[in-house]
């Protein structure tokens, strides 16, 4: 019964029934996109010309709308001449999954048109370098400050008005005040990546920090816990994990803001190749571009996640362990206490005047 | 009502008089001098609680109960320092506290362990904090995850322990300061009956070997019964003393057997008066229940 139910609400998947669906997320896309590309009736709006019979425009490898390659062929029929021929084809923006796949190899192998021009491999690690750098910068300065408004209201009052004025202002329109500041290569670029994602990383680190649970800061001053050393043995450790997702989450919008950064000033890395292939009408290699960007991206951040298992070992899920220790064994209190002589060290001498006989009165 | 005359204990029994007389002889650790808490709501000030004297001896036992809204929490996380009285004093030792300190260690119900540190550095926790050596630390830390009986769990994070396991590491981090006085707010109010009844019985052992003083809140009668030396009883509207009660049954005692003797009786039924002020009972009488079950469907 339970087993039969898929839609079940916060209802934990069995391990197969989740790798069947994640693979299917993946599949899903990939099938209607092939169904799309080769079953000839779905879609293909296009007829490829291979034989242009009478009909004096077409020549052999052109597009023709289907309804114009019709109407010429029933004018062509009715002139009793030589009728034109062709199969029906997608536009040349939508390549076929293998086509793409084949670019996706060729993309690395193929040198560039032109001399000066980067290699794929040069272009993404172009745009790469210029990510790390933008969010490295970002985080030097957006980390820190970000805990400190989360943990001071001082900070907090201090910079957060201006900062959330800040981020509704468009990285991209500091594009051209960049390029006037920094020059037309790598810096203005860099720039801003970092201006897109400091004011975010500020004010989301910010929030998470300020939801660290009030109870164990209290605790912690209980046990003599004070100032700085709140922030350090408290407040970070208790929200670095969340910290950390943040950290992933906006890399991800750092990967939003390469697009709009490689254009400004000279055009470089991903784009720059994009856009080349673009122009070359080589789509096959634009979508391989593409893809490439998300495999790049989903590839790192599962990286992150699995990196999060290793430095942060509280988080972790031992399904066994946890059960081993589960059946809590609460040794029966007359038994277990071991006497230590930590009343003796207590005990002062004043207080053996004043209540001779405390130990006597509990026994 | 009942065929027990309800003060009696108080005369019937010299070694009751006698027992509390040598815990009045010790030294006071914390008084709480004319303390008062209130705010503004609103245009009104609202009393959270008024009037209240206490002297907490060295060693004493003391439980505070009352009903919900008398402000027996806030109280105690004043005495923390976790929260500012309007008016009165917190004495400790005869020094006023502001702000909370490792004097003064706490137990919440909801354990509060740093989930990010081991056990042990659960335990280890205080004594950083106040500067002391990493292998001091630990070698103390290790003492008292022995006196709670948790030296297997030293590595074990806090979300692979049971409930009543966490806390008593909670209660080995607070007493591994070394506190005056230890302020434990419904530390089992989260446990099951069972695991309750363990705790309790772990924590009177580890009171016997620990010079501690300890300030209990609870809302359950019997563990005050089982716990206490002195009971006081909170009252809401405003909230104030109603009455402190010196709680007659001998030690050792053990959550199986208190309820035998006469006096257990009558302090139980003491309390229970207290507690149950009747205008809130007649409040839930009033509730009207329709009857939903058919003829011949009635339970007793």
């Amino acid at each position: 019964m339970a087993s039969r139910d898929w839609l079940g609400l916060k209802h934990e998947l069995p391990p197969r029934r989740r790798l069947l669906l994640t693979l299917c997320s993946f599949l899903v896309p990939i099938a209607l996109w092939c169904a799309v590309s080769y079953v000839p009736w779905i879609w293909h709006p296009f007829v490829q010309v291979t034989d242009a019979g009478s009909v004096d425009y077409f020549s052999e490898g052109m597009l023709i709308p289907r309804e114009n390659f019709a109407r010429e062929k029933a004018k062509a029929a009715a002139a009793h001449s030589a009728l034109p021929a062709g199969f029906r084809v997608n536009p040349i923006f939508l390549p076929p999954p293998h086509k793409v796949a084949i670019a996706f190899y060729t993309a690395f192998k193929t040198p560039p048109r032109l001399p000066n021009e980067p290699w794929l491999h040069e272009s993404l690690g172009h745009s790469v370098r210029t990510i790390l750098w933008g969010f490295g910068i970002s985080s030097v300065f957006g980390v820190p400050l970000g805990i400190l408004c989360g943990s001071y209201r001082f900070f907090s009052r201090l910079q957060e008005p201006f900062i959330e004025f800040f981020r509704y202002l468009p990285a991209p329109a500091f594009g051209a005040l960049c390029v006037a500041v920094l020059g037309i290569d790598d810096p203005p670029k860099i720039a801003i990546i970092v201006i897109g994602t400091f004011f975010q990383q500020v004010l989301v680190i910010g929030n998470t920090v300020r939801k660290v649970d009030p109870a164990l800061i209290e605790a912690s001053q209980t046990l003599g816990a004070k100032g700085w050393q709140l922030v350090r043995g408290v407040i970070i450790p208790a929200s670095i994990t969340e910290i950390y997702t943040d950290m992933r989450i906006l890399l991800g919008w750092a990967w939003t803001y390469l697009i709009v950064a490689e254009v400004v000033g000279t055009m470089s890395g991903i784009t720059f190749f994009i856009n080349q292939q673009a122009r070359y009408r080589n789509f096959d290699n634009v979508y391989a571009a593409i893809a490439m960007i998300g495999i790049i991206g989903l590839a790192s951040d599962l990286f992150l996640a699995w990196l999060a298992t290793l430095i942060f070992p509280w988080k972790r899920r031992r399904h066994s362990g946890s059960k081993k220790n589960k059946p809590a064994r609460i040794v029966p209190a007359t038994a277990s206490v071991p006497t230590i002589p930590i009343q003796a060290e207590i005990a002062e001498p004043a207080d053996a005047a004043a209540s001779p006989d405390v130990s006597a009165l509990h026994s | 009502m009942n065929a027990l005359e309800l003060t009696d204990y108080k005369t019937q029994a010299p070694a009751v008089a006698e027992r509390f007389q040598k815990i009045y002889a010790r030294p006071v650790v914390l008084q709480l001098r004319d303390l008062e808490k209130s705010f503004r709501a609103g245009a009104r000030q609202q009393t959270v609680f008024q009037n209240i004297n206490v002297d907490v001896h060295r060693r004493e036992f003391i439980c505070i109960i009352g009903p919900s809204g008398c402000g027996k929490s806030t109280l105690i996380r004043i005495v923390a320092g976790l929260d500012e009285q309007t008016s009165g004093q917190v004495l400790l030792d005869g020094n006023p506290v502001s702000g909370p300190g490792p004097d003064r260690g706490m137990v919440f119900q909801g354990y509060t362990l740093f989930p990010w540190r081991t056990v042990r550095e659960n335990v280890m926790f205080g004594l950083q904090m106040r500067g002391k050596e990493n292998s001091e630390a630990l070698a103390e830390a290790r003492q008292w995850l022995e006196m709670v009986g948790l030296s297997k769990f030293e590595h074990s994070f806090p979300h692979e322990l049971s409930g009543g396991m966490k806390q008593r590491v909670a209660i080995a981090r607070a007493l591994a300061n070394e506190p005056r006085i230890l302020i434990m707010d419904e530390p089992f109010g989260a446990l099951d009956a069972l695991t309750r009844a363990k705790m309790q019985n772990y924590l009177l052992q580890i009171w016997k070997k620990v010079d501690v003083t300890i300030l209990f809140i609870t809302h359950d009668l019997d563990e005050a019964c089982l716990m206490a030396d002195r009971v006081i009883v909170m009252g809401a509207n405003p909230g104030r003393i109603v009455e402190v009660i010196e709680n007659p049954i001998p030690r050792p005692r053990h959550c199986t057997d208190i309820f035998h003797s006469r006096e257990a009786i009558a302090l139980k039924a003491r309390l229970d008066e207290l507690i149950h002020v009747p205008t809130e009972e007649a409040e839930e009488e009033k509730i009207p229940v329709v009857k939903m079950t058919q003829a011949g469907d009635e339970v007793e």
